[in-house]
């Protein structure tokens, strides 16, 4: 599966266009993360733990979308975007979608 | 076409600050806001006390005092007679000042061994036995109630309460703290400017109280005395006084001076005949 | 005694404030330090917003990378914030917080393109969301996301 934020492959063709794709994932911050966290918005830093779980949650998002093109038929998924919102005290919308699309 | 990163410096996004001047400065500026605010709601709240009706000062009074005048029925025949013979003064000295048209002097007899006099709202006076018993003669006593009911006159206890009252509740709504806390901060950081306030107000009391003497005794004699025996006083349980400005009441010896310069740029004389306390008010004896 | 307790309270705030600033402080030069050192490492991954490629032969492979950073503030640079806050204008702290959570996000995104081989990154995007933790003016945690094409030529 080739994906890419351009919106052409280079050196291929698009064949086909599928329709959007997208993967989604809501996530809360986690109780022994948030311990820590409290310490570190006194000393200032980066919160290790945050960036992990914002880092898995895309994972996670991605692997949906990957999943769509998928069942879709899709070789590849273009002019791919990221989103981030926060539905709730603490808790983000993680969203990630793109244009699956079969090239040669 | 060719594609290379080349390095931006550094500073550009970020600009070059100095964390604690900038703290300082924020701080002071902020408090310097607080207390301008505070300042603002305490003049204000001050205005609207000196200057709303006297009747609406009255009712006021008339809800906290409506209990002080049945426990007065109870007290012994002593204490009853002390009362009258103080409100019979006090109705002498009301009668040669200028009231507004709704006061009425209403004195209060406490038996308390401080020596103390101090008016509250609605015009209600109230002496204490020390007092009573350090003054020498009738007219001391007198310049100390005069003291007290031109405060009523001109409204300083309205005003006291209407301002205090505001600026509590503008301390309350900004920090939400509660109110004993919020006492702390008025008769903290922001009491000195208050005291600026009450010492113009004491003064002005003084001056009214001398010219009442004057009328009523048609000499000021012995218009200082009150004073005098507080000096002796404070300098018994005190050092010594501490600087003005952070006094409510005007320096003990600047008072005794400004208002012998006041005598003599009214023309009131200074000597004259003392009038001995009435019988009543020598033989008081705490009430035990 | 209800005096007391909130002046004990005062006094925690001030021993916070002393802390914060120097630890804060520390963590802000030696973040600035690696990412200056990182910066001239990957520099030769060249990071560009736009959407089309060079003529290159063969067809170079791409693929999507990216890289994220939470950053927060220390609490003496929060407490400056809202000092400013009362005041309006410049916040000073906040402009270095934004400037090293989006340096840290594209370096991330960097290695991982340094790690698959690529050469440069192409119609590179940024998202920034803050992490509100609690209160109602508790920003001060902000993730930075940079993301774009990564462009691996073929021999």
């Amino acid at each position: 599966m080739i994906t890419s934020t351009l919106e052409t492959v280079p050196g291929r063709t698009i064949r086909e266009h599928l329709g959007i794709v997208q993967g989604s994932t809501v996530r809360t911050k986690h109780f022994g993360r948030d311990l820590m966290a409290g310490l570190k918005n006194i000393v200032g830093g980066e919160l290790k733990g945050y960036t992990e779980l914002l880092g898995e949650a895309r994972d996670e998002a991605f692997d949906r979308m990957l999943e769509q093109a998928k069942a879709k038929g899709a070789n590849a998924i273009i002019n791919i975007r990221y989103g981030t919102s926060s539905v709730a005290q603490g808790a983000s919308e993680i969203l990630v979608y793109g244009s699956a699309v079969i090239v040669e | 076409m060719k594609v290379r990163n080349v390095k931006v410096p550094e500073g550009i996004n970020v600009s070059k600050h100095r964390p604690l001047a900038d703290l300082f400065l924020l701080t002071a500026g902020t408090v310097g806001l607080f207390a301008a605010l505070g300042l603002a709601a305490f003049l204000i709240g001050a205005y609207g006390g000196r200057y709303m009706p006297m009747s609406w000062e009255n009712a006021m009074a008339a809800a906290v005092f409506d209990g002080g005048a049945e426990t007065a029925e109870e007290q012994p025949e002593a204490h009853r007679k002390a009362q009258a013979a103080l409100q019979a003064l006090a109705d002498r000295l009301a009668a040669n000042m200028e009231l507004p048209e709704d006061l009425h002097v209403t004195v209060h007899y406490l038996d308390d061994p401080d020596i103390n006099a101090f008016a509250t709202l609605g015009g209600h006076v109230f002496i204490l036995r020390g007092l009573v018993e350090r003054v020498p003669h009738e007219n001391a006593l007198a310049m100390v109630m005069a003291h007290e009911i031109a405060h009523a006159a001109n409204r300083d206890v309205a005003a006291d309460m209407g301002g205090v009252l505001l600026l509590q509740l503008v301390i309350g709504a900004i920090t939400g703290v509660s109110q004993e806390t919020a006492d702390g901060l008025i008769w903290g950081p922001n009491a000195l400017l208050l005291r600026g306030f009450t010492r113009d107000a004491e003064s002005r009391a003084d001056r009214d109280a001398m010219a009442t003497l004057a009328a009523t005794y048609g000499h000021v004699a012995g218009a200082d005395a009150f004073f005098r025996i507080l000096r002796e006083e404070m300098g018994e349980t005190l050092p010594k006084e501490g600087p003005e400005f952070l006094s409510t009441h005007p320096l003990t010896e600047k008072r005794i001076k400004e208002l012998r310069a006041l005598a003599e740029a009214r023309g009131w004389t200074a000597e004259g005949e003392m009038t001995p306390l009435g019988e009543t008010l020598t033989t008081l004896g705490g009430v035990e | 005694m209800e005096l007391l307790i909130e002046l004990w309270q005062v006094l925690f705030v001030v021993l916070l404030l002393i802390l914060a600033f120097f630890t804060g402080g520390f963590a802000e030069r030696r973040h600035y330090k690696s990412i200056i050192r990182r910066e001239d490492e990957l520099g030769d991954i060249a990071v560009v917003c736009a959407k089309t490629l060079p003529p290159m032969h063969p067809a170079p492979r791409t693929t999507l990378v990216r890289g994220n950073a939470v950053i927060s503030i220390d609490y003496f640079k929060r407490f400056l914030a809202r000092l400013r806050m009362i005041f309006g204008g410049r916040i000073h702290s906040y402009e270095s917080l934004m400037d090293r959570a989006r340096r840290e996000a594209i370096l991330r995104m960097q290695y991982e393109a340094h790690v698959i081989g690529a050469s440069m990154i192409f119609n590179m995007r940024f998202e920034t969301s803050s992490i509100s933790k609690g209160g109602k003016n508790a920003v001060g945690t902000v993730e930075v996301l940079a993301f774009g094409t990564a462009v691996i030529p073929r021999e």
